[in-house]
């Protein structure tokens, strides 16, 4: 009796349920980006924007999948080939250019200039996702890199706590600040840590000297140019630089490089300002940042930046999710939201591209951010005067750089000059032939 | 009788057919079809390019580089992984108070995964930093830091040596199965006989145990020669490509520098070498360890 009496009842508030649920479920339209950020932190600050955007728009689902950005290109590829695609997704310039090239990714350039009218995007960001006449991403953040040094070395060993502004500056300090603390002949800090291994880090630090220097890839019409004084001075420094850092260079990644960054083992380093969180962490604030110097004879005295951005996949045209993609981007790029969304993932690292988000207590009142205040200071100024290989003028005009810098093809120049001794003309004469290979 | 034996022998290898052909046959006719076109991605962008990826490939010191480290690795890692896992074996075969727990703790670095493996022993060979540095220096065995990972002398030895670390339990672990097949009573024997160890060992224990080495041999041919993780996740090759090997340049052919028609060709190349050493392998050695 009892069974029979429970059952109805029951059986109709499941249904209900269930047939609630399905049309609640039709409401919602889910959204999926990738993005390469892995760490715990990042992906909690992502969350936390996600939720925000949610609750003002009740009918969307916006769903994050993490990425790593060694299995990134392959992915997006498989993706664009299968058409199993996510609606958006973070890139860097390259990443954009081979999506872009696969036919994956739908031009934004309405967005972007109404983005760019709205909050004032820095054009140095801007610059590598304008090609073949559009602008194929939204850059969201930048990572500048800046001259860190630790200011208690300067004043013990340099006796000065002013920092370089020329390169040869660098190498003198670097000199006088590679010392055996211990005497027991073997150098225990290195007057500058600069990498010469097969790695993306090594293409960054060579860079951010070229760039410097005033080393183009390209001139605006596309034609290599690699080859110029700027660029063998700037590996002639380089590779005078090296004598001052660790032998062990030759094999560090960034993994390697930050933990001798954070042991104090070295004195300076051109690097990221996102090794703040490592440093407030180990509650070490000898740490300070200056703009890359330039050379003392002059040059363009510009550093390396990474623009990450977003590009939409052409797949949300079918999928009816792509003016959901566009308001989550507009949504993102206010300033509150966008200080939030770089502060939180990674302080002093991820730099928000536009002027208005630099600004607001967001961005500032975070606590890693304003830890190293002048830091960051110095790193939204070095976002201003900042590019990325092959983007230097300003325009990508040849896309072949995807190629030339997938190859790691500038760490192996210097792996030439500094790993094999070649002279820094040699190298370069070298990396020039192997470039021509990839344009072909 | 034998017909329908037959017919139902194979409908039960159906299955497994079906699953080879979807999973590797047609991956591998598509490849090698695509080593015959020009293309960045492999899709949207083919064009007919004859032989002139294996022209390209043939002409480029790089595959060169890559091939002579192969090899290297391969065969290093053969004498190796082969040599030592068998002392390894006739130690754990022992009757030792706590030997089943050393056999246990034996195969950890087997069981770690290769990504976690290689940086773990990142973190170990760092010179300035890392343990095995430090020790060795304090122990006053090297008077200077070593760099590992960051010489050109010296990455592909330890990189094979990290790797042979990782395989070799598994390699004992199959030689003492074979150890403990062999009867005790002819130990027993032979000691009644008045062999000593090394006796025993080359005329009771390696005839018994080779056929196992001998296919562990091919194991190990195929597994080294198609180690990736852990030369990418160290030094990605370098430093100026001294670790690079085969698989590491596939890779970067395919999603570096996109250039996947090349890496198309590389990878058929790859399949003819060890077919070929397969062929060879078991026509020579294989079928010689049989024999014993």
């Amino acid at each position: 009796m009892f069974k029979k009496n429970f059952s109805l009842p029951f059986l109709v508030i499941i249904v209900s349920l269930l047939l609630g649920g399905m049309a609640l479920a039709q409401d919602v339209t889910e959204v999926t980006f990738w993005h390469h950020e892995a760490p715990a932190h990042r992906v909690k600050a992502i969350e936390e924007v996600l939720n925000m955007f949610e609750e003002e728009h009740p009918g969307v689902d916006i769903k994050q999948e993490v990425v790593s950005w060694g299995d990134a290109y392959a992915k997006t590829l498989s993706a664009i080939r299968s058409n199993t695609v996510p609606d958006f997704q973070f890139d860097l310039p390259e990443l954009n250019i081979v999506a872009n090239q696969a036919g994956g990714i739908l031009p934004v350039t309405d967005l972007v200039k109404e983005l760019d009218e709205k909050h004032n995007i820095l054009d140095s960001q801007m610059a590598p996702y304008n090609y073949d006449g559009e602008y194929w991403g939204v850059p969201v953040w930048t990572m500048p890199f800046v001259l860190l040094y630790r200011p208690s070395y300067l004043e013990k060993y340099v006796g000065t706590s002013e920092p370089p502004e020329t390169w040869e500056e660098v190498l003198e300090y670097a000199k006088k600040m590679t010392v055996d603390t211990d005497n027991d002949g073997e150098t225990d800090i290195y007057g500058i840590g600069i990498t010469a291994s097969d790695s993306l880090l090594t293409q960054e630090m060579i860079w951010a000297v070229m760039s410097s220097y005033g080393t183009n890839v390209f001139d605006e019409e596309g034609n290599l140019v690699f080859d110029s004084p700027e660029t063998v001075k700037a590996l002639e420094m380089y590779k005078k630089l090296f004598k001052y850092t660790s032998s062990s260079a030759t094999g560090w990644s960034w993994g390697e490089f930050e933990m001798n960054l954070a042991a104090g083992n070295l004195a300076m380093a051109p690097y990221f300002g996102g090794i703040q969180r490592r440093f407030y962490e180990a509650k070490d604030f000898d740490i300070a940042a200056t703009t890359i110097p330039v050379p003392a004879a002059g040059g363009r005295g510009t550093t390396i930046s990474y623009p990450n951005g977003i590009h939409i996949f052409k797949a949300t045209r079918e999928r009816g999710t792509y003016e959901i993609v566009k308001e989550f981007i507009k949504f993102l790029m206010q300033p509150e939201i966008l200080a939030r969304f770089t502060a939180g993932q990674e302080p002093g690292s991820f730099v928000p591209v536009t002027e208005d988000a630099a600004k607001v207590p967001e961005f500032w009142n975070n606590s890693i951010v304003s830890a190293y205040e002048d830091i960051n200071k110095v790193t939204l100024k070095a976002a201003k005067k900042s590019n990325v290989y092959g983007f230097a003028t300003g325009k990508a005009v040849n896309l072949s750089i995807g190629k030339i810098s997938g190859a790691n093809l500038f760490a192996k120049i210097v792996q030439k000059a500094v790993v094999e001794d070649l002279t820094p003309q040699e190298a370069i004469d070298w990396g020039e032939e192997e470039m021509k290979k990839y344009m072909q | 009788m034998r017909e329908k034996k037959l017919v139902v022998g194979l409908f039960l290898l159906l299955p497994l057919l079906l699953l080879i052909c979807v999973f590797y046959l047609y991956p591998i006719i598509a490849m090698s079809r695509l080593s015959f076109y020009s293309t960045q991605f492999g899709f949207g962008d083919l064009k007919f390019n004859g032989l002139n990826n294996y022209v390209s490939l043939l002409s480029d010191s790089t595959f060169y580089t890559a091939l002579k480290n192969s090899l290297v690795w391969t065969v290093i890692s053969l004498v190796v992984q082969l040599s030592i896992p068998v002392g390894l074996a006739i130690l754990m075969n022992q009757k030792i108070k706590g030997i089943s727990v050393a056999r246990s703790l034996i195969l950890v670095p087997w069981i770690i995964p290769g990504v976690v493996v290689a940086i773990i022993w990142r973190w170990l060979l760092e010179p300035t930093m890392g343990i095995i540095s430090q020790q060795l220096m304090s122990l006053g065995i090297i008077s200077h830091t070593i760099n590992f990972l960051g010489s050109r002398s010296l990455a592909l030895i330890t990189l094979i040596f990290v790797n042979s670390l990782k395989y070799m339990p598994f390699g004992m672990l199959l030689i003492l199965a074979s150890l403990q097949n062999i009867p005790k009573s002819l130990y027993e024997q032979m000691e009644v006989d008045g062999a000593n160890f090394w006796q025993q060992l080359r005329y009771l224990i390696m005839p018994m145990i080779g056929p196992m080495i001998g296919f562990m041999g091919f194991l190990v041919l195929v597994w080294n020669f198609n180690v990736f993780d852990l030369i990418q996740m160290t030094t990605e090759g370098g430093p100026s490509n001294a670790t690079l090997t085969i698989p590491v340049l596939i890779y970067r052919s395919a999603y570096r520098t996109f250039n996947m028609g090349q890496s198309a060709a590389l990878s058929v190349i790859v399949i003819i070498i060890m077919v070929l050493a397969g062929i060879l392998y078991f026509k020579f050695a294989w079928s010689g360890s049989d024999e014993v």
